[in-house]
């Protein structure tokens, strides 16, 4: 544990001095990042110009749910968008041999190689709307929430990695990184939102719904047990599948040059 | 004499065209499965906004003036613009630039430009074939579950609507030829591919009709084309009849069309000198 948490560290000092390298490169990615966070917030704006709730979300409320929302997307995008893009162009081109050699967790190694800041401006913008519009909490509640959004971004993880490990599989589909990003449109919204099949759908079976939801509503004294038990358990499932999926496809592997 | 050497060249340039647009297609259909999935990628954020504005109607028959049906017309014609209108070349020819990668477009016997644009159209055509089959069980969807209501359809509204797409396409295509051209004197330019679709995603209306928005956007959307690319059409379907508003919006379209196609010339003559790659 230790020794991966070292490489972590080290990996994560290559991507920092990366960073000061590109300089202009950091600069315009963040004021895209910035951009496409204002583009997010908009949205939450429009729905509040035409009501005043939305399934029982106030604009406050909304505001704190806003901010988990772009803590877990800085966070989670930060961490593993450009890991999953090139795990998935590693299998293409074949260099994924040379990884597979080293003496280290594939997965591991795949997952963590590269850390992206330019999210971190959302990511302030999200604890800045959390500072503004959070009712008084107690400090356990802060740690359980620091918990729960550590639990989300292992759901978005895994699914994410999951997916993309279909590339095995597939001759050419570069496009099958996009379909997590496309899915966090799903807990960008209160989980409240979705009723019916969908909504038993999204907050039991595949509990995604509840990926922002669940933490939000911890800081808003709103905490559901089941939900944590839904998201929970679902995590677990999906971890284990991914890292059996991971390896039976690893062992079908043959290398592009093989 | 001088008419018949006239046609000759059209015919030249219209078998080059073609040519070019024949690759576009079989690229399109060699990607078949990308394209698919990108169209399912599409169209799936329409549910989350349709699911978040039936949360707002919860109970009430009109929202800032709109109908659920009417709204989610929009939503579904903002969908078919997207999908139709919107080009997406700029992230391949900001890396091909970048890296030195189309000294081999200069000498072919048609500009590149008009390469892209052509080779797009075919990729288009493509797109359209795929993107029919999910929107039509997308539509009769909605249809079945009551959600679509009173929706009519007359030959004046699809026709106009259908105007609106050709310059929709074109206006798009100049301004990702704005991102790549960027390329030609900035590293970076790829970033300002994502401010492409921030600017046009606000002030064209893709969250919600501008009348939606707060003011002061409204009031600067006012002033800018890119409302003209998507909200005013995707309005026009969701309403019964076109407007002499319509027609009159379609000519300025028209108007901004033709004077950002020379901006654009003039942008890549200048960017032909600016070019250099190694190894030349």
């Amino acid at each position: 544990m230790k020794k991966y948490f070292s490489i972590w560290l080290h990996f994560a000092k290559i991507s920092l001095q990366r960073l000061f390298e590109y300089r202009a490169d950091f600069f315009l990615w963040s004021l895209v990042s910035t951009g496409w966070t204002i583009f997010s917030l908009l949205f939450y704006q429009i729905l509040f110009l035409q009501t005043s709730n939305i399934a029982g979300w106030n604009k406050q409320q909304m505001l704190v749910f806003a901010g988990t929302y772009m803590i877990i997307d800085a966070a989670t995008w930060s961490i593993f968008w450009r890991n999953i893009q090139n795990y998935t162009e590693s299998i293409f081109n074949g260099t994924l041999d040379f990884l597979l050699l080293q003496p280290i967790d594939a997965q591991f190694r795949l997952s963590v190689r590269h850390i992206s800041f330019t999210n971190v401006p959302r990511l302030i913008i999200g604890i800045i709307l959390l500072a503004l519009n959070l009712p008084t909490v107690t400090l356990s509640q802060v740690l359980m929430y620091i918990a729960l959004i550590f639990l989300s971004m292992g759901v978005i993880y895994t699914l994410w990695f999951f997916t993309a490990t279909f590339t095995f599989w597939v001759e050419k589909l570069d496009n099958i990184i996009e379909i997590v990003p496309t899915l966090r449109r799903i807990w960008s919204m209160p989980s409240d939102i979705y009723s019916g099949f969908v909504g038993a759908m999204l907050t039991i079976i595949i509990p995604l719904a509840l990926i922002t939801t669940t933490p939000t509503r911890l800081l808003l004294h709103q905490f559901r047990w089941q939900e944590l038990v839904a998201l929970l358990t679902f995590f677990i499932v999906l971890f284990g599948a991914t890292r059996a999926f991971f390896h039976y496809s690893i062992k079908k592997y043959s290398g592009i040059g093989s | 004499m001088w008419i018949s050497r006239k046609v000759l060249l059209v015919k030249r340039r219209i078998k080059k065209w073609l040519a070019v647009f024949r690759i576009g297609l079989i690229q399109g259909l060699a990607f078949r499965a990308e394209t698919f999935l990108w169209i399912i990628l599409d169209i799936f954020p329409t549910f989350i906004l349709i699911a978040s504005w039936l949360a707002v109607f919860h109970g009430k028959t009109t929202v800032g003036g709109q109908s659920l049906s009417q709204l989610i017309i929009y939503y579904l014609a903002v969908l078919i613009i997207i999908n139709l209108a919107e080009v997406h070349f700029e992230e391949r020819w900001v890396e091909n630039v970048r890296y030195g990668k189309i000294d081999y477009y200069f000498v072919k016997p048609i500009s590149l430009p008009t390469y892209i644009i052509v080779q797009a159209l075919g990729s288009k055509l493509m797109t359209f074939v795929t993107f029919l089959l999910p929107f039509l069980a997308l539509m009769f969807g909605l249809i079945h579950a009551g959600l679509i209501t009173g929706f009519t359809f007359t030959f004046s509204k699809l026709f106009v609507f259908l105007a609106f797409l050709l310059l929709a396409f074109i206006f798009d295509s100049i301004l990702s030829f704005f991102v790549v051209f960027a390329a030609f004197w900035m590293d970076e330019a790829s970033s300002i591919g994502h401010f492409k679709w921030m600017v046009t995603g606000i002030f064209g209306g893709t969250l919600a009709p501008l009348t939606f928005y707060p003011q002061w956007i409204q009031k600067i959307a006012a002033f800018l084309p890119f409302k003209l690319a998507l909200s005013t059409p995707a309005q026009l379907l969701a309403r019964n009849s076109v407007l002499h508003s319509d027609l009159r919006e379609l000519g300025l379209f028209f108007v901004y069309v033709v004077v950002c196609v020379f901006i654009i010339r003039f942008m890549w003559k200048h960017a032909q000198y600016k070019y250099t790659s190694a190894g030349g």
